[in-house]
């Protein structure tokens, strides 16, 4: 009963933050130089054909009404229209919308996949040969720029080996699946160079605790210890990163997709970005920030179930 | 009475790459059952140490180097670490110091609890009873209630409580309690402390007492022994102890305390600091600070020898003029 008034509380209090959102998203594009109607019809137009595109699409009127008009068109679900693809920018961003949540959850998984075991055993081992290691490792993750390592690791496994495709997506889950592990596993590389770092000194630090000191002179077995004393604990502060690496890794789809040629979000935010498509930027602004609260959600409910002492005053 | 526990020779040095730090070194005492013992000390003495080894809690790079640690007929040196492991708990319990840190924050006093009672075959509510009674032992009010919270929710004095109801969920036969009140406000250490022994009577335990405060062994200790500098120097009956201290260092300990009775002496402290532990003293540990060392004390150590009935002492001095 608690948790759902938590979970609540931390709905509404999105709200406003969406509302600033929303402001923000609709403000970039009206106050950026260029005119919408121009770049649409071409510098070309006649003035009646522009000032007429003008009044069809409420781009004479004051801002506040524009504005209006906008949060009335998303309430009716109609994101307006992209002007490069000519059909509705809605079931434009569906259609993409799977590629990049699908490309983030494997790069998520991937990333706590790498990321715990190795930084639990560099904590485990601290100082020891397998620490030194994984913490080079990290290191070079860290160190290398994902664009650098997609076109690397796309050389080797896609165009060398052949094992996965290096570019789309295929028809077939199958195809997805196999398209998406090399720039997932990009994505990951970094994320989880921070997790291992972070994994590391948080299991440095609990191992040391008098609370696991205790938990062994109770007479447990290691893998409880390990699991419901450290880990358990260590993870508290790992979970914050985690979801800012995520959501980090969503900006990146916008340099990943375009590596690997996939039709996500990303790309099509620079693709919209490049012809002026400013319908289709806002949708997909809006999304990306739809998702960034969402993962806020998530990590909060998360957090609270971790750790027992938060509440939300 | 028969021993439960005897401590012979035992040795647990600190190996490092460069230094040896000798933390324990030749360390004999027994305890007997039911009774309570005391080892009091100052700080980094090796007191805490000492107890940590029986079970092979020694913090890392400690290696036992010699000695016996015979619990109940068995000597827990020579077992692997998966064969203490079976005498960690439920065997030999322990409460630590600071109930602020000690107990695990993201888990319900509840689940703490049946970590210790795993593996006696019991069922969920029959668990969840036994947790309720433990703390009810303890005198934590509203057991049913506080069972399932957590302990960020509970104050220091109740945090002990829960401590011990959690180590003794698992029936140990010795219970080891390392400074269990130093942590806490004055009022609570002697609630704390009749609790201890009042524990002890009912579930027919034996205690060890690892403590700095000699007023605590004065209330609850049958027989004292004092380390310094990772050794013996002093064992006795506790009355013995007070009435007629035989090491120089015990004497100076009883002296630094406050009389209470108004007379308005001020307190005599032991001039200078223990030696560090690395390296080798081949004399008397506290011959730098004793009043009355002479070159013999430096150069040969003092083994314990008889000082009064039951009560021996590692002193050259002793029944001189010490």
């Amino acid at each position: 009963m608690e948790k759902l008034n938590y979970i609540l509380k931390r709905i509404l209090q999105m709200i406003p933050v969406f509302l600033i959102a929303l402001i923000l998203v609709f403000a970039l594009v009206h106050l950026l130089p260029g005119d919408t109607a121009l770049a649409v019809l071409g510098a070309k137009a006649k003035p009646e054909v522009i000032a007429a595109y003008r009044a069809k699409m409420g781009l004479d009127k004051p801002l506040i009404v524009q504005f209006w008009y906008y949060v009335k068109s998303l309430l009716r679900l109609d994101l307006g229209t992209s002007t490069q693809y000519n059909m509705p920018v809605l079931d434009l961003l569906l259609s993409r919308f799977q590629v990049t949540a699908l490309l983030t959850l494997m790069a998520t998984f991937f990333t706590v996949l790498i990321g715990l075991p190795l930084g639990y055993l560099a904590g485990a081992k601290k100082d020891r040969a397998a620490d030194q290691g994984i913490r080079a490792l990290a290191l070079l993750g860290l160190s290398l720029p994902t664009f650098w390592v997609g076109l690397m690791l796309m050389l080797i496994f896609g165009v060398r080996l052949r094992w996965f495709s290096i570019s789309g997506w295929g028809k077939t889950w199958q195809d997805h699946f196999r398209g998406l592990i090399l720039p997932a596993v990009t994505q990951a590389l970094f994320a989880a160079s921070v997790i291992i770092r972070n994994v590391r000194n948080n299991v440095v630090d609990v191992r040391s605790a008098d609370y696991v000191d205790y938990a062994r002179s109770k007479g447990l077995p290691p893998g409880r210890i390990a699991s419901m004393h450290i880990l358990r604990n260590a993870m508290i502060p790992t979970v914050t990163l985690l979801s800012i690496r995520i959501i980090s890794m969503l900006g990146g789809t916008v340099v990943v997709e375009n590596i690997y040629s996939l039709q996500g979000m990303g790309a099509l935010l620079v693709g919209a970005v490049e012809h002026r498509d400013y319908a289709v930027v806002q949708g997909t602004v809006l999304v990306f920030i739809l998702l960034v609260l969402f993962i806020n959600l998530v990590t909060d409910i998360i957090y609270s179930i971790l750790d027992p002492r938060i509440t939300l005053d | 009475m028969e021993n439960i526990l005897e401590v012979r020779n035992l040795k647990m040095y600190y190996c490092g790459r460069r230094e040896t730090v000798r933390a324990v070194d030749d360390v004999s005492f027994s305890v007997r059952a039911g009774e309570t013992f005391g080892i009091v000390g100052e700080s980094g003495c090796g007191k805490s140490t000492v107890c940590r080894t029986l079970v092979q809690m020694q913090p890392a790079p400690g290696k036992i180097l010699g000695g016996q640690v015979i619990y109940r007929g068995k000597d827990l040196t020579s077992l692997s670490e998966k064969e203490v492991r079976a005498y960690r708990g439920t065997e030999i319990g322990m409460i630590f110091q600071n109930p602020m840190t000690s107990l695990n924050p993201v888990m319900k006093i509840r689940d703490q609890i049946f970590e210790s009672l795993k593996g006696r075959g019991l069922t969920k509510k029959e668990m969840l009873d036994q947790a309720v009674s433990l703390l009810r032992l303890v005198d934590i009010p509203d057991p049913e209630k506080r069972v399932s919270e957590y302990v960020h929710q509970f104050s220091g004095g109740m945090r002990q409580r829960a401590m011990i109801a959690i180590t003794l969920a698992a029936r140990p036969k010795l219970l080891i309690a390392d400074e269990p009140t130093t942590a806490l406000d004055v009022t609570i250490q002697n609630q704390i402390i009749s609790l201890i022994a009042r524990l002890k009577k009912e579930l027919g335990m034996s205690v060890i007492v690892i403590t700095h405060d000699l007023g605590v062994v004065n209330e609850m200790c049958s027989r004292v022994a004092v380390m310094y500098a990772g050794r013996i120097v002093e064992t006795a009956a506790t009355r013995e102890l007070f009435d007629s201290p035989a090491h120089p260092y015990t004497k100076g300990l009883i002296a630094s305390l406050p009389r209470g009775d108004g007379s308005g002496d001020s307190l005599k402290p032991i001039p200078g600091a223990p030696p560090s532990l690395a390296g080798e003293f081949p004399g008397c540990a506290f011959a730098d600070r004793c009043p009355h060392a002479t070159d013999r004390c430096r150069t040969e150590r003092p083994e314990l020898r008889p000082a009064g009935p039951e009560h021996f002492a590692a002193c050259h001095l002793t029944g001189g003029n010490a």
